[in-house]
């Protein structure tokens, strides 16, 4: 028996003609890892720009020059990681989008960029975390104490700082880097796998 | 393409959408986000039909790189044990058996073996297969060769 017939006849019984109406619906709670990467790359993007019109607006309910700088540095910073990670979305949807590369040029493409993005997630919240903290103390002292007239940095704020980074950054970075094993982990390992055996393929014969 | 035209072609296509579907995936919800983000990737990309090749032909490649692409899980099929398998003198029912095991000894296979042995049993050139895995046409082919000594040696 011919495997080609045998293939033909039951795709007669298999493929059943759809004659019902295309159901298209929002895909609000999918489990899928590069869905949910699309996801938490959008959310971030958000957050970065709203943390860039929030530092402007402190800026300017400040008079001191530490603030002015420190809030600089956040814009800066929170900028940049913002724009890396909207390049990013690019890239995934280019990734996407881009059916005249093979299927194993697009595998190592989107691992390497998972591991990018998710490193770019976990290094903005390590960098984050202090100079946020640093800035909120500052502002919740009263203004005069930190002001142009006395430019003598309050120790005990930035000591207070220190502490609060100290005990918070270790759980929140450890806390992500554990979030993105559990929902990512499992589908980076597979598709390496995958590569590997397809690469092997590729060398082999 | 306008929108309602490429919604009346994956409408009358959709067969292609479930048969890969069904042959990739066994998660029934797996299953269903994936018919959703194929629809999807497919209607961001209409404007790259070229009109080449039929439409169908490029969905199939669509549904192909999106399933294998974003698949979540690796499955294990449960495989068929050919060598036990009840075979009777009734030819007809025989080659219905044989059919049934065949497609469920491709839905056994791994993501690559399937995809080479599919895109083949589904008329897709040597070239084209390689093209689209992304390795040399001599190795496709020495691939192609061992995948369907396999299945008919199961097969007897």
């Amino acid at each position: 028996m011919e495997i080609e017939n045998l293939w033909s006849e039951l795709k007669c019984k298999h493929v059943k003609a759809d004659t019902g109406k295309l159901n298209v619906r929002k895909l609000r709670n999918s489990n899928n890892p590069a869905l949910k990467l699309r996801n938490s790359i959008e959310f971030n993007t958000w957050f970065g720009i709203a943390s860039i019109l929030g530092c402007i607006y402190l800026t300017f309910q400040f008079t001191s020059i530490y603030i002015y700088s420190l809030m600089l540095i956040l814009i800066i910073q929170s900028g940049y990681f913002t724009w890396r990670l909207y390049q990013s979305k690019l890239e995934f949807e280019k990734l996407s989008q881009n059916w005249d590369q093979s299927i194993i040029q697009a595998l190592q493409t989107q691992i390497k960029l998972f591991k990018k993005t998710i490193k770019l997630l976990e290094l903005r919240s390590l960098l984050f975390m202090p100079l946020g903290y640093l800035a909120g103390l500052m502002m919740l002292y009263d203004k005069n104490s930190i002001s142009q007239n006395n430019p003598v940095i309050n120790f005990s704020v930035i000591k207070s700082a220190i502490v609060l980074s100290l005990i918070t950054m270790p759980i929140l970075y450890f806390g992500l880097k554990l979030f993105h094993k559990i929902s990512f982990g499992k589908y980076i390992e597979e598709t390496e796998a995958t590569l590997i055996e397809w690469e092997d393929v590729t060398h082999n014969n | 393409m306008t929108d309602s035209e490429f919604l009346c072609l994956i409408n009358s296509n959709q067969a292609t959408i479930n048969y890969l579907l069904n042959l990739y995936v066994q998660d029934k919800i797996e299953k269903e986000d994936l018919k959703q983000e194929i629809i999807y990737q497919a209607w961001k990309g209409k404007d790259k039909f070229l009109q080449k090749s039929s439409f169908n032909t490029w969905l199939y490649k669509v549904c192909l790189y999106t399933i294998l692409t974003f698949k979540r899980k690796n499955e294990k099929f449960i495989k068929i044990n050919l060598e036990n398998a009840d075979l009777n003198n009734n030819s007809e029912e025989l080659n219905n058996d044989n059919a049934e095991q065949l497609y469920q000894y491709i839905r056994g296979l791994n993501p690559l073996n399937k995809t080479i042995i599919t895109m083949h049993l589904d008329g897709f050139t040597n070239q084209e297969i390689a093209e689209f895995i992304g390795i040399k046409t001599n190795n496709l082919k020495v691939k192609l060769h061992r995948i369907k000594e396999n299945i008919k040696l199961n097969l007897k």
